[in-house]
């Protein structure tokens, strides 16, 4: 194997630090989402607003950096080498605070209802989508610090991703197999079980731009 | 010049993967017609295939790229054989999804649109099979392709009508409850959405192209 090269920031502490405020808050969201299923499941409807409109801060915030950190990154010229993927890592995790949003509004929004054999199957799902993401920003602050350790963070992202995407099947099996629920409200179940599975996947998406930076760095 | 002339393993793991995407389109066919026609095992059994596809192309592409970049290969393209390969994913995995779908949801499928379903997958598949084509042509010949994108094109607009007309069709059907109504509209979008993909990488082909006519 050839030597690892230096870190990405090494040249540049100010965006480490505003990288890193930027990923407290993707995993900060993540938590936000999490505890606003249980608040939903639980039928704590302020709460599940209250964290909708959590989540609806981050998000905003989130763009706001993101458009800071690329006009920094290119009119300071900093990093030049590595900042094409240092910006499409930002957008990558932006990718996730938006899903996360947008699941949450819906949840506010749409009030689906909900019947009690599918709340554990809900939680747990989100759960593992929540874990997820938390995996890949670690993966991600890694790769700013210390890159030949990234790797094994992300085939952690991949089991779970997966394990998301078979719970999810689980659960739209369950619900369209379920007698007395209306093709209505499996649709719209179904719409809510996808949304959430989606988290997982835009996790797996980051963590495939950061298995390719990773190997650049490498090589 | 020939993209990959210097790289024979990796031209052959990128014909594999395109074989993985053509082999992914015909058993998304038997499986929409399988499941129309009622017959169940064989349904699954398409259903089973495809995942496994969808699981080896994921396993294959990471592959190619991991090669691309230890090796230092073909550095001045492999940012777009990275995004062309990523995008011909997307096309392999929605042709699981869809079969997926019919395998979850069970959707009841009136006969009066068999036909239909049918057709806009016939239609779908063929825009997929055009831009593996294209593909192929634009590895060994990267100026070209214009001839078979083309064709991509064609397809992909017709599976728009098709899945227009299937729509319509479907919403004027008073014996069926808007439920229903939605379910049928969510299985056309999701077929017609694989021409969608097939034409996503067509666009990308196309800017390639003028990148090394430059």
């Amino acid at each position: 194997m050839k030597v690892k090269i230096a870190t990405v920031f090494e040249s540049d502490p100010k965006i480490e630090k505003k990288c890193n405020e930027f990923f407290d808050m993707v995993g900060q969201s993540a938590l936000v989402c999490l505890r606003g299923v249980q608040s939903y499941i639980e039928k704590n409807l302020s709460a599940l607003d209250e964290y909708a409109e959590q989540a609806r801060i981050f998000e905003e915030r989130a763009d706001e950096f993101r458009r800071d950190a690329e006009s920094y990154l290119y009119s300071e010229t900093l990093i030049p080498e590595s900042r094409g993927d240092v910006l499409a890592l930002l957008e990558n995790a932006d990718n996730i605070i938006d899903q996360i949003r947008k699941m949450m509004l819906a949840f506010s929004i749409e009030k689906p209802e909900i019947p009690a054999i599918f709340h554990a199957d809900f939680l747990e799902l989100t759960a593992k989508c929540v874990e997820s993401v938390d995996e890949v920003i670690l993966a991600t602050r890694m790769f700013f610090t210390n890159p030949s350790k990234v790797k094994e963070v992300l085939s952690i992202v991949y089991a779970l991703e997966k394990e998301a995407d078979k719970q999810a099947e689980a659960l739209k099996r369950k619900v369209y197999r379920s007698d007395g629920i209306a093709l209505s409200n499996r649709i719209h179940l179904r719409y809510f079980t996808t949304n959430i599975d989606l988290i997982a996947d835009r996790a797996e998406d980051l963590a495939d731009r950061l298995g390719i930076y990773v190997i650049k760095r490498m090589y | 010049m020939s993209i990959l002339s210097r790289t024979k393993s990796l031209e052959n793991r990128c014909e594999e993967f395109l074989d993985i995407t053509n082999e992914s389109t015909q058993i998304l066919l038997q499986g929409v017609e399988t499941y129309l026609s009622g017959k169940t095992p064989e349904f699954e059994e398409n259903l089973n295939k495809i995942v496994l596809l969808e699981s080896r192309g994921d396993a294959l592409r990471r592959d190619i790229e991991n090669q691309l970049y230890t090796e230092t290969l073909i550095p001045e393209s492999r940012g777009d054989m990275l995004a062309l390969l990523e995008n011909i994913d997307n096309i392999i995995n929605q042709a699981k999804q869809i079969l997926m779908e019919f395998s979850v949801e069970i959707p009841h499928v009136p006969e009066q649109f068999h036909a239909d379903y049918i057709k806009l997958s016939q239609h779908s598949a063929k825009a997929v099979d055009e831009v593996v084509i294209s593909t192929r042509a634009f590895l060994v010949d990267p100026l070209n392709v214009r001839h078979s994108l083309n064709k991509v094109y064609f397809w992909e607009h017709e599976a728009d009508r098709q899945s227009e007309s299937l729509k319509r069709k479907v919403f004027r059907t008073p014996e069926l409850e808007l439920s229903e109504k939605f379910h049928l509209r969510y299985f056309a979008l999701h077929i017609e959405l694989m021409a969608d993909k097939a034409e996503d990488v067509a666009d990308r082909l196309a800017i390639y192209t003028i990148k090394r006519s430059i």
